[in-house]
């Protein structure tokens, strides 16, 4: 066998009647694996023709490509086959490449072909027809091996469909690929970037000028920054995020990581991309990340803080992390930032009688396998501040029974238990009132019992003392127990005596405290009652004056001077023995308030004269 | 007898009762310093205590009498016993009828008397 340049390339060997293929005469050279077996060997289809295109040897994969077995010596190799082109178009005997060969001795390489057999299967083929000289150089034949590349087109066919498959669901999941070329600012874009970007259907190609124009301004700085350093320190791949505004107007987020290639002097000669359109992914992020700030901070004003645990098996160590919420951070007065804490620095938080306590009710409730524990303690906070928590812990429990993991809240009650013990104090009060006003009542009554004639007029003083008491209630709760101005007093048990002419009321704004202001209502009432049964108010020309002020002292705060004086009313006739009214006006304003009382049972008219210190005004 | 009671209507009328049953009354003083002041003037068989007085709670000034041998009794407003108040000689609560009052202090004197 002689190659195109007339060396002698292989002698062939032969033997008779083998089953490995039909051949012409030929020594087998010795020390050297048989033609035969090289042959068989090779994969490929390998057959030999003569000047005429004779079939003078053919192997075995030659017989199984063709289907038929050719008789030596007498079929031409163009017989056993039609060749078409690769678009389908029949080949003319002059295109083929063992034609070609043949006629003008020119080996033919990369020519692809399909090939049809005598019983119609087509097969796409590659030939490598080398024609074959003698001594002279003229061409005595070709030799032909011809490569099955169905399987080979098959997994084309299948790259190109999965290529249309890629590019479909691409496009329909806005994924896109690009490759750009550093030197040119040239980018070929997939389908699936053309639409993820917008483009026109259809772009194959663009430039990177050209998406900068697409980027959002705030993203660009930050991207061109992270590209020029991913070039500078040659690393070989980066990702980043940034928006885009299409040619609609919309703005959607691009994920997108690049991967560079680099010239051997450093330089960046290629980069290829993934894009990924993210907006949907990203708008639910920034959705969730907005409601659980608003969570955080909701949790963080109203003092509410939750906290997860990994528990393991040596769970005592106080080196264990929980994971905390901003609101549990302010609740403990960790900085604002801290998203985690070892046990170690809650433990040191809580009062340590409280830790123990909370830590005994925990432990039982392990013991139990219950799923919720909840106990309040009080933890101290760096400022030194002592607060109240309630904390609720759901538990998790492993096979073995043991605590897993621990997730609850804790809530700062504080002020709710400030407000109850408030409450508490209040209602203790309220019943301290009570109880004293029924008692001065049950004194009363009995004083009055004492001093009445008769039972009616027992019920009248009684009557018109308790209705007394009553008013000064009820208009010291209308103002909530803050104050009663001493003209309400004054002209409140007036009332019902006073004619409009018969009294003469004098006196700047004052404000009493409550104390003083019963105190003050209950000596006014017995003074007016006296006056009324006995003194100026029993009669037509009988009048009363009643004039008040602040008597500045320049030590002490200024006294309320009230005075008290009875005109025009009948002789005044001292009693033997003092009334309980009287007994009233003379010690209790001195015993309750450390007033100065000076009554005269003049015989002219009852004159009055009360001194009251005040630390109030 | 010591009556400590702040508001005059119901001293005044503690003291009458007592003194109509023949009993000596020292005060009535409405302050625990007004009070203290009394009890340092004159000895005492007893000392009738509101626990209210004005403003302040009278837990010192009973305590102080205590300390002193005088049995105290307390007069009490709330329906809660504060816990301090456990271990004195008797507690009566208001509004109390003079009958009571009376039962108590006869007890309380009869007691110290004996011991």
């Amino acid at each position: 066998m002689r190659g195109e340049d007339g060396q002698v390339v292989h002698q062939l060997g032969v033997a008779g009647g083998s089953t490995e293929g039909k051949h012409a005469d030929a020594k087998p050279q010795e020390n050297e694996p048989s033609s035969r077996e090289l042959l068989a060997a090779l994969p490929a289809a390998v057959y030999v023709t003569d000047a005429a295109g004779r079939i003078t040897y053919c192997n075995q994969a030659a017989i199984d490509l063709w289907g038929v077995e050719p008789t030596l010596g007498e079929d031409k190799w163009s017989s056993l086959s039609r060749l078409y082109h690769t678009d389908g178009r029949p080949m003319a005997l002059a295109d083929c490449p063992t034609e070609i060969a043949l006629k003008q001795g020119r080996s033919v390489q990369g020519q692809e072909a399909i090939l049809e057999r005598a019983d119609g299967k087509r097969i796409p083929i590659a030939p490598y027809p080398t024609p074959l000289r003698d001594s002279t150089g003229a061409v005595v034949g070709v030799i032909n091996m011809t490569v099955d590349i169905s399987g080979r087109k098959k997994a084309e066919l299948a790259l190109a469909e999965r290529d249309a498959q890629l590019a479909m669901a691409g496009r329909a999941a806005l994924v896109g690929s690009y490759s750009y070329d550093v030197g040119t600012d040239v980018m070929e874009v997939s389908e699936g970037y053309v639409a993820a970007h917008g483009l026109a259907e259809g772009t194959k190609k663009t430039t990177r000028s050209d998406w900068r124009t697409r980027v959002h301004r705030e993203d660009l700085i930050r991207i061109e920054q992270m590209r020029e350093e991913a070039f500078r320190m040659r690393r070989g791949e980066y990702d980043v995020e940034y928006r885009i505004l299409r040619p609609e107007g919309e703005v959607r987020w691009i994920e997108s990581r690049s991967f560079i290639a680099f010239n051997a002097d450093g330089r960046p000669r290629r980069v290829l991309g993934v894009n990924l359109d993210v907006t949907e992914r990203k708008q639910t992020e920034r959705a969730l990340a907005d409601r659980n700030k608003q969570l955080e901070l909701a949790g963080k004003v109203a003092g509410v803080g939750t906290f997860a645990i990994n528990v393991d098996a040596a769970w005592e160590n106080i080196a264990q992390t929980i994971q905390i919420s901003p609101g549990f951070a302010a609740i403990y007065g960790f900085p604002d930032e801290t998203v985690k804490i070892s046990v170690g620095d809650w433990r040191s938080r809580v009062l340590p009688a409280d830790l123990a306590q909370f830590l005994t009710i925990r432990h039982k409730a392990f013991a139990e396998q219950r799923s919720e524990s909840q106990w309040e303690y009080r933890i101290v906070r760096p400022c030194g501040n002592t607060r109240w928590i309630e904390s609720r812990t759901f538990i998790e429990y492993d096979q073995g029974g043991q605590p897993k993991r621990l997730v609850g809240v804790n809530i700062d009650v504080t002020e709710r238990r400030r407000l109850e013990e408030q409450r508490k104090v209040l209602i203790a009060e309220l019943d301290h009132r009570v109880k004293n006003a029924l008692a001065t009542v049950s004194a009363v009554v009995s004083r009055t019992v004492e001093g009445s004639r008769s039972t009616a007029d027992f019920l009248e003083a009684l009557d018109g003392r308790i209705r007394s008491m009553a008013m000064t209630h009820e208009v010291l709760s209308a103002r909530r127990w803050q104050g009663i101005s001493l003209a309400t007093i004054v002209r409140g048990e007036l009332a019902p005596y006073a004619t409009g002419s018969n009294t003469e009321i004098d006196g700047p704004d004052v404000e009493l405290p409550a104390d003083v202001g019963q105190a003050l209502a209950v000596v006014l009432h017995e003074l007016v009652t006296n006056a009324a049964k006995y003194g100026s108010l029993s009669t037509q020309d009988g009048r009363v004056s009643i004039r008040w002020d602040r008597r500045v002292n320049e030590r002490s705060p200024p006294n309320l001077v009230l005075e008290w004086r009875e005109i025009g009313g009948p002789p005044v006739v001292a009693p033997d023995k003092p009334s309980y009214g009287i007994s009233i006006i003379r010690g209790l304003l001195p015993y309750e308030c450390s007033a100065t009382v000076d009554l005269v049972l003049a015989s002219d008219g009852v004159r009055c004269k009360l001194e009251i210190p005040a630390d109030w005004s | 007898m010591l009556v400590v009671e702040d508001g005059w209507q119901v001293a005044d009328s503690l003291k009458l009762l007592l003194e109509q049953r023949g009993m000596i009354v020292v005060g009535p003083a409405a302050t625990s310093e007004d009070a203290r002041r009394l009890a340092i003037q004159c000895p005492l068989e007893l000392a009738i205590v509101d626990v209210n007085l004005k403003g302040e709670m009278a837990y010192e000034l009973m305590e102080w009498l205590h300390d002193r041998g005088t049995p105290v009794i307390e007069i009490l407003g709330y329906h809660d016993l504060p816990a301090q108040l456990k271990r004195y000689s008797a507690i009566l609560r208001k509004p109390f009828t003079p009958d009571a009052l009376l039962t108590t202090v006869q007890r309380a004197i009869g007691r110290n008397r004996t011991s």
